[in-house]
């Protein structure tokens, strides 16, 4: 009950607030850009079409252009705004004169900021889907409206893309909520983007560092490792999640506003 | 009943660093109970322990005979409103939604908004963002806040801060009527004549250190009520005798102002007198709570 109040303190916040918009005009104007490129250079979609079904190549470059920088970039902005509407209003000390206990605060906020991400990434989804609806007006060749969309690959890339960001959520989210700085958590996502880039190029222990996980979803299935499996990768980045989810209830709970 | 009992009450933010030292005093149920001291005397660190937002060094802090730690979040803040150092809140919403979130938060009944934007002379301008508001109509929303789930103690911090003399004189009618309806407050200010007209116990704070607790009326009846301001010469055997009877004395243009209890002033003027003294005039002062103020230690 508790919780639930706390959820709707949240939504009433984040309304009319600069993380609902970033979170949903970022995710329209990256399917606007694929948008335009499919409008401007339809070549790229056709010559990787040759032997398949459009709607797969068209797939394929959305998660291939948002899973290695965008899609963790986006995660982290959004952890980072989410606390900086406290930090930025100074309204930690109003919140923590209400009679609710400080780990539902910071529960409330990660389950806002984890929903956030999911309903964006459904809206990036509906958008990808609707969006070559427009493209076919423009670029007939394209044939997207005549062929079937393949649903099962949406859905599993939709599910892997989810499970694989809970990681870095859990603890860009943690590290937003304790640096008291927008900064610090931006610089954190910065260099957790090059070490993910320079574990993913030498292929050693990505499954470690959660920064890698929404990028490993590209892999093909047969190109990883039995330790690298999917599945696991995923389990990973929810263990990551609960995790720092478990961290952050302990050290909330011994939050002050001396610390504030 | 008390409400609060603060005992040897210590604590700094760095060691060798002390923001008060040895507080102690008590609070009774329906009281206005007033912290009063200069910028950087302590006020608010105290109020925010009292509230319990920061732990003590050392002390004990009771609240209705349960010391504070005891307490948990919910039970603590159902029972007390706060509104420390500023009003604070979110700019891009406006006052209506500021104060919704505390009932989501507080589980109560969005009707109650209404009644205490009422109650501080905010329901006309409920659809204003909290960004446009003036420094005085954001403390009144702070007050808001503070009332909205009806909590028996209510702890202000420098609540008539940013007002104009209109609205310190309706903050102030709105916190004796709050404690006509039973309830208890804690305000803390460094204007005196606010604390004069509003307090009925207080302590006073000097670099972290209590100077004084108790009511005002009392602390001006102990202390010399009125200073005598002396045109007589020659000048210098009044000071010789003042020194010898070692009254306190300053000089004040051309004036001596002797700081004397009210009933020794006649034995003084007869001596005076009969060491040929010549008085030119005798004024009596009422000392201002300035004085008062001033000359604790």
């Amino acid at each position: 009950m508790i919780l639930i109040g706390a959820i709707t303190a949240e939504i009433i916040k984040i309304r009319r607030s600069g993380l609902l918009w970033l979170a949903s005009l970022g995710t329209i104007i990256v399917n606007m850009i694929f948008a335009m490129l499919a409008i401007y250079y339809p070549n790229i979609f056709l010559d990787n079409s040759q032997y398949q079904n459009v709607w797969y190549t068209w797939i394929a470059f959305h998660y291939q252009g948002i899973l290695g920088l965008l899609l963790p970039m986006y995660l982290v902005i959004i952890c980072a705004l989410s606390i900086n509407l406290e930090n930025r209003n100074d309204t930690w000390r109003f919140l923590y004169v209400l009679p609710v206990p400080k780990y539902i605060i910071y529960l409330s906020k990660l389950f806002i900021v984890t929903c956030i991400f999911i309903l964006s990434h459904f809206l990036f989804l509906v958008l990808l889907i609707l969006s070559p609806l427009i493209i076919q007006i423009f670029r007939n060749e394209l044939n997207f409206i005549f062929l079937e969309i393949p649903f099962e690959l949406l859905v599993s890339f939709f599910v892997r893309t989810i499970l694989s960001s809970f990681g870095i959520i859990g603890l860009v989210f943690f590290i937003s909520y304790f640096s008291r700085s927008f900064i610090f958590p931006l610089a954190f996502g910065i260099i957790g983007f090059v070490i993910a880039n320079l574990l993913l190029d030498q292929f050693k222990f990505p499954e470690w560092f959660p920064f890698t996980y929404p990028a490993l979803n590209l892999f093909s299935k047969d190109s990883l490792t039995i330790e690298h499996k999917l599945w696991l990768i995923n389990l990973y980045s929810i263990l990551y999640y609960i995790l720092f989810l478990g961290i952050g209830i302990y050290f909330s709970k011994k939050d002050t506003i001396k610390t504030r | 009943m008390q409400a609060f009992k603060i005992e040897d009450l210590f604590f700094s933010y760095r060691k060798n660093d002390s923001i008060l030292h040895d507080i102690s005093f008590s609070v009774s149920d329906n009281q206005i109970f007033g912290l009063l001291g200069h910028n950087g005397s302590g006020k608010s660190t105290l109020l925010k322990l009292i509230c319990g937002l920061m732990n003590p060094g050392n002390g004990k802090i009771v609240f209705y005979n349960k010391p504070i730690y005891e307490y948990t979040t919910s039970d603590l803040y159902n029972k007390m409103g706060v509104l420390i150092e500023k009003s604070i809140f979110y700019g891009h919403l406006t006052i209506y939604e500021n104060l919704k979130i505390i009932t989501r938060y507080r589980h109560i009944d969005n009707s109650r908004i209404y009644e205490v934007l009422d109650m501080v002379g905010l329901s006309d301008f409920y659809r204003l963002k909290t960004y446009q508001l003036s420094t005085g109509m954001k403390q009144r929303m702070g007050i808001a806040a503070a009332l909205i789930h009806d909590p028996q103690v209510i702890i202000l911090d420098e609540p008539t801060n940013g007002l104009d003399p209109e609205g310190i004189i309706e903050v102030r009618n709105l916190l004796r009527s709050l404690k006509s309806n039973g309830k208890t407050l804690v305000v803390s200010s460094h204007i005196l004549s606010e604390m004069e007209k509003l307090c009925d116990q207080l302590i006073i704070l000097k670099s972290g250190k209590s100077v004084y607790t108790g009511s005002l009326s009392k602390l001006i009846w102990n202390k010399n009520d009125k200073e005598i301001i002396l045109n007589a010469r020659p000048k210098t055997m009044v000071i010789d005798l003042l020194k010898m009877k070692r009254i306190s004395y300053r000089i004040e243009n051309e004036n001596i102002i002797v700081d004397i209890k009210h009933d020794r002033v006649p034995d003084l003027l007869h001596e005076l007198v009969r060491k040929n003294v010549l008085i030119d005039t005798v004024n009596f002062r009422v000392k201002t709570l300035e004085d008062l103020y001033i000359s604790l230690n």
